[in-house]
This record gives C-alpha cells, structure tokens and sequence, in this order.
C-alpha cells in the first residue's frame, strides 16, 4: 500500500515536472514569434513562471517521495519566483514603455499613454539623461503611425513569412 | 522515469536556447532584459531537474541564488534602460 502511495506520487511529480518543462518550451516559443515587447513579456513572465512552479513543485514531491526529505530550498525558491516574476515582467514593460519603445502596428489600445496624458505625466522618459535622448515627445508610442516602425521590427515581424513559404 | 526527467531536461535547454535567440536578436534593450529573465528561471529550473535526475541535494541553494540574481539583474536593468541609473539619490524630486 505505501509502495503503490509512493510510486504514484513519483509518477506524478515527473510528470508534474514535464508539463512544467513543455510550459517553459511553449513561453520560449512565444519569445521568438510575437511582434513586440509587450505580447513577447506576455509570454515571458506568465507561462514561464507557470512552468518553473510546475517543475520545483514537481522535484518537491520526487523527493518527498524518493529521498524522503523535504527540501526547504525549493519550498522558499516557489514562494520567491511566484513573487519576483510578476515583478519584473511589470517594471520591464514600464521601463520599455517610458523609453519610447513601439508598440505593434497590429495594436489597438494603449492606455498607458492615454493615462500618462490625462494625468500631465511625463511619460516616454523625460527623468534621465539617456532616456530624454533616446524618446523626443513625439515618438510617444501612442502617436506612433503605423509605417513608422524601425526597420529591424518590422524585419523581425515579417522574416518568418517566407521561410513558410518556401516550404 | 529518469527518461522522463532527461527529456524535461532536454525540454528546457531546447527553451534557453529559444530565449538566447530573442538575447542575440534584440531589436530593443526590454527584449533582451525580458529574454534574460526567462533565462535565469529557466536555469533554476534545469538545475532543480538536474538535482532530481542525479538523486542529490547539493544543488539546491543555487535554484533559490540563480533566482535572486537573475530578479536583482532584471530590476537593476530596467532601471538603467528608464532613468538612466540603477540607484536613486535619497531626496531625488523625479523619483516615482
């Protein structure tokens, strides 16, 4: 009866650890093929964060149930990724969103920018030095027209179209 | 069942190398601080695989360094790309 307990449980933190490692795959892959910094830190912080959580809480229960002990560093590591990914994710789309980087052309709200607006807030970077130079007040993304993307976007967006086709 | 673990395994580095594809392409700097995060979870990731497939304990304090540095790493990066330095001063007017 344990055994048959203790086998299950093994099975199940394996198999725990590869959904979480498919999850990982799937973010990744959500990386490489949406057009912008936004969609892409969709992909970044939701699906990969749901997949190290699958995954330590995966090796958890492998060792629960193969070693026996109970690993406190990973019980701290699932509680810590579950707080800091969110975190991050949302300073890096500011921070992108401060310094003036474009949104798609395929996007069809920006609330941001309507927000910074509404409340006279400064809002594609005007605090430090490098950010002032690097976003004049006019390339609010928000403002932005729609053939006014740099060219290494638009190429990144456009380069996988024709290796389908010559397929 | 260490199959399965060495195919998870196999499954994350297939994804680091993904998001090392989004470090080298760019095109702005919140891509490549977005890609460099995921590799850091990633990694703590392969290595608590790494520490079930090989059946020792060693590793795991890295999974919990590996995870603070690469958040310390993110913040201090999108900090720099928005106001142009990681640390603010103590009475600083534009700190939000």
């Amino acid at each position: 009866m344990l055994q048959t307990i203790q086998l299950t449980v093994e099975w199940l933190s394996v198999l725990l650890i590869l959904l979480g490692a498919l999850l990982s795959v799937f973010s990744a892959f959500g990386i490489i093929r949406l057009p912008d910094v936004y969609l892409r830190s969709h992909a970044a912080t939701k699906s990969s964060t749901l997949g190290v959580l699958c995954v330590l809480t995966g090796v958890f229960l492998y060792f629960a149930s193969v070693m026996q002990t109970a690993s406190m560093n990973i019980l701290l590591g699932i509680v810590f990724f579950f707080i800091t990914a969110p975190v991050a994710g949302h300073l890096n789309g500011r921070a992108a969103h401060r310094t003036g980087v474009p949104l798609w052309t395929g996007s069809v709200q920006d609330e941001l920018a309507e927000a910074a607006k509404a409340a006279d807030v400064p809002d594609a970077g005007t605090s430090g030095p490098e950010a002032s130079e690097a976003a004049k007040p006019d390339d609010m993304p928000g403002d932005l027209p729609s053939d006014r993307l740099p060219e290494e976007t638009a190429a990144g967006r456009q380069e996988p179209v024709p290796e389908e086709k010559k397929e | 069942m260490q199959t399965i673990l060495l195919i998870a395994m196999i499954l994350l580095a297939l994804a680091i190398s993904g998001c090392l594809y989004r470090v080298l392409k760019g095109p702005s700097i919140a891509d490549r601080i977005a890609a460099l995060d995921t590799i850091g979870v990633n990694v703590a990731a392969e290595v608590a695989v790494s520490g079930a497939y090989t059946r020792s304990t060693a590793y795991f304090e890295l999974v919990l360094l590996i995870g603070i540095l690469a958040f310390l790493g993110t913040v201090a990066l999108a900090r720099y790309m928005e106001r142009g330095r990681v640390l603010d001063a103590p009475d600083d007017p534009t700190d939000g």
